[in-house]
């Protein structure tokens, strides 16, 4: 090797040289084994929490599981993990609590970009900005993890809690989020998805799956925030085309609290009172939800909409959705006091449970497949769920006959990220 | 993992003990203003790297730690800034069209940060507060942050980042003080990662197409690194882009166009941090929608403040972009990291650059 041979030129290189030594390990005054055969190290909150546990993670390798003893650990600064392959796990939400509350630097409690890693077993809270995002990583798992902010609705609180965005494998399981001023739960630009087991309460938007691809969402329990369940595709960004969410099995109630988004987001566009609202996305399955008590609207399907959204100068959007399949949902009590935007597209009281924009793209012929289809709906007499088409874009007619879109698609596949 | 110690272990050697075949003899250890290295790279120290002759604080390369200016600074809340280039003896760099210069194994590339006790005297007393390296391992550039201590003796390795108080004369002549914000180690890969690799930013051809001054004469920078055999085949630098400088008398549009490119093109681009906005910062994609013009935001936040796109032509006040750069609120600041104070230079040439653009408004 050349390095090898110039190190012979210089015998005072070899004289530096043999004194090399095992690496210094930096101290960290809350860093232990713990005597747990699992933990690679154990955390204990401290007096320099910031500075121990973010030593910790930059020193964290492949394999290595760092243990958050309970306890409140607090934070001035953003957390980063950039090593791949490792577990932090706290001794449980709420047991291990790590506060932000003192955060003034970062845009997140904690950013992830190492793959195949898993966050378990804590609460992470009053983050001034996002919980913990994941940005651009191959298999990110969050079980049991809260995200919440102490002050319930306030514009001061974060914006997203758990973030995953730009990512391939996305395991949500156990996790509750509360207080976010966007959404609670959000996957963006991300493929093979699962969230299930959550709870999603008090945020603008429960969960929202955006400009994502083979999402399963499944048993979570989303309700009292603005929006329910959101699966939304937007333009301008650089993953497109998001679509096939398999939404299912979750109890969507009492999304009626009134928005605290900022002015200029997306989600600041969103009503209250929805229960799931699908946005520009293609081939989603939506099926055998319970959607109970949101005041303006049980189900939504909407296209890209200026009467809604900021115009987009993005040439590659496609704003229709198309090829969705609503089918065997129970709908009940929604719609009884809708907000004045939502009451505007009907003058049937209750709002219908199903409202459908109607719009199709134009000079495109729809084939079978691109038609939104609904099937065996129902209300909790388990007579057919009431349906309108509000024809938003006036290219057909107003109709409460749903015979023309009763149809079925195929099922989605069960994600297993 | 082993070989790659050993194999840099060899290059910041010969980096610092360039005495052994420059015929200076060995003093690194005396010259260094530290002692001979008792540990593997990264070293504890500074000084153990032996990069410096004279007073260590004074950043005095020797013969191979080469000095090099970028035309587009980074904001670093008003911190002055030195850079230095390492290669292994004997090794070349390759330079390209823009970026991703080949650079060869156990190459260190070194940013010292200062303070000077008044901002109008650039030249005159002033405080070394931090240090970095990145050094190009078999794994990819790692990084590696040294913090001076009060004395100015030596720099310590700080893997978690630190908060330095720094007080100043500011360009008016008031006096500021505030923190400092040292990165920690995953910190820098906030910037300089980009697709899960660690890519060196100030080192990229336009960056570095630029006049300098060396021993007394203004000369093309890139003309000076050739002659100090830095490279293999010498490259043209009138053939070569070259950012503006940001606050220099070129056009507007390339003036903003740098700065944005130097201070925001790390993370805003294709496979950066902030590549999933869907803006693009880079100085040379022009673009409209991707610059921010007319763009709704896809995940602000607060950071909206209340705006609906990152640029609205011929209205800054309307605009997302000024709005971020000037807010020290960690959920709506741009940069994200690391710096706690805005550029007020930058935001009044961005708003300047957005003021002028037409037409005016968006749909």
């Amino acid at each position: 090797m050349n390095a090898l041979a110039r190190l012979s030129t210089c015998a005072l290189l070899v004289v530096f040289a043999a004194g090399c030594s095992d690496e210094a390990v930096p101290a960290g005054g809350g860093t232990g084994g713990g005597g747990n055969p699992d933990c690679a190290a154990t955390l204990t909150p401290g007096a320099d929490d910031q500075s121990v546990v973010q030593t910790a993670l930059i020193e964290a390798s492949a394999g290595d599981t760092l243990c958050f003893a309970a306890g409140t650990f607090s934070f001035q600064s953003e957390l980063s993990l950039s090593a791949s392959d490792v577990i932090l796990r706290g001794a449980g939400i709420d047991e291990t609590v790590l506060d932000f509350v003192s955060q003034t630097t970062g845009a997140n409690g904690m950013v992830i970009t190492g793959d195949r890693v898993t966050v378990e077993s804590l609460t992470a809270k009053n983050t001034p900005g996002d919980g913990i995002r994941a940005t651009d990583v191959e298999d990110i798992t969050f079980r049991d993890v809260a995200v919440r902010w102490d002050a319930a609705a306030s514009t001061a609180n974060g914006a997203y809690g758990l973030y995953p965005v730009g990512s391939s494998g996305v395991r949500i399981e156990g996790c509750v989020v509360n207080g976010a001023r966007d959404a609670g739960i959000y996957v963006g630009q991300s493929e093979r998805i699962l969230v299930t087991g959550s709870e999603a309460h008090g945020n603008v938007a429960g969960i929202e799956i955006e400009n994502s691809t083979d999402a399963e969402v499944v048993d979570n329990h989303v309700h009292d925030n603005t929006g329910g369940l959101l699966v939304f595709n937007l333009p301008g960004l650089p993953v497109q085309d998001g679509k096939r969410a398999n939404v299912h099995q979750n109890i969507v109630e009492n999304n009626n609290l009134k928005s605290f988004a900022e002015a200029g987001t997306v989600v600041a566009a969103v009503p209250p009172g929805i229960g799931i609202l699908i946005l520009a996305s293609d081939d989603n399955e939506i099926h055998d939800n319970e959607i109970r008590n949101n005041r303006s609207v049980g189900f939504v399907l909407l296209n890209y909409t200026t009467a809604l959204f900021e115009p987009h100068n993005d040439p590659d959007f496609d704003g229709f959705p198309q090829g969705n399949y609503i089918h065997d949902n129970l709908f009940d009590g929604n719609g009884t006091d809708a907000d004045v935007l939502v009451a505007a597209l009907t003058t049937e009281v209750p709002v219908p449970a199903i409202m459908d924009d109607g719009c199709v793209p134009e000079d495109t012929t729809p084939g079978p497949e691109d038609v939104n289809c609904f099937w065996e709906n129902v209300d909790a007499a388990d007579a057919p769920a009431s349906y309108y088409d509000f024809n938003l874009c006036g290219d057909g007619d107003k109709s409460s006959d749903i015979a023309p879109v009763t149809c079925q698609h195929d099922a989605l596949p069960s994600q297993d990220p | 993992m082993h070989r790659a110690r050993w194999l840099l272990s060899l290059a910041a050697l010969v980096a610092g003990t360039l005495g052994c075949s420059g015929g200076g003899g060995g003093d690194a250890a005396a010259a260094g203003g530290g002692s001979p290295p008792t540990g593997q790279i990264p070293y504890e120290t500074l000084g153990e790297y032996g990069f410096f002759t004279g007073n260590m604080v004074d950043h005095v390369g020797r013969p191979g730690v080469v000095p090099y200016d970028v035309n587009a600074v980074l904001w670093a809340d008003n911190a002055t800034k030195e850079r230095f280039v390492v290669l292994p003896e004997g090794q070349t760099l390759g330079w390209t069209e823009r970026e991703d210069w080949q650079v060869p194994l156990g190459t260190i590339v070194i940013k010292a940060f200062f303070f000077p006790e008044d901002l109008r005297d650039a030249g005159g007393p002033r405080r070394a507060i931090e240090t970095r390296l990145l050094i190009l391992e078999d794994e990819g550039w790692t990084s590696h942050t040294y913090v001076w201590n009060d004395a100015q003796t030596e720099a310590v390795r700080e893997v978690a980042g630190k908060r330095v108080p720094v007080s100043y004369l500011d360009l008016a002549g008031e006096a500021q003080s505030g923190d400092y914000l040292v990165p920690n180690e995953n910190q820098c890969k906030g910037c300089h990662a980009r697709d899960d690799r660690t890519e060196l930013l100030g080192l990229v051809t336009p960056q570095v197409n630029r006049v300098v001054s060396r021993d007394g004469a203004d000369v093309e920078q890139l003309d000076w690194m050739a002659a100090q055999g830095m490279f293999a085949t010498p490259p043209s630098p009138a053939a070569l882009a070259r950012f503006a400088d940001p606050f220099g008398d070129g056009p507007l549009d390339a003036r903003a166009r740098a700065y944005l490119g130097a201070n925001c093109a790390h993370c805003h681009r294709p496979g950066g941090g902030g590549g999933d906005s869907g803006l693009v910062l880079l100085e040379w994609e022009t673009t409209p929608s991707k610059n921010g013009v007319c763009k709704q935001p896809a995940a602000a936040g607060a950071g909206t403040g209340g705006r609906s796109h990152d640029i609205v032509p011929g209205h800054p006040e309307e605009s997302i972009m000024p709005f971020r750069m000037s807010s020290t609120d960690p959920e709506i600041k741009m940069p994200e990291l690391p710096n706690l104070r805005p550029d007020e230079q930058g935001v009044a040439l961005i708003s300047e650059w957005i003021a002028a653009m037409t037409p005016e408004g968006c749909p």
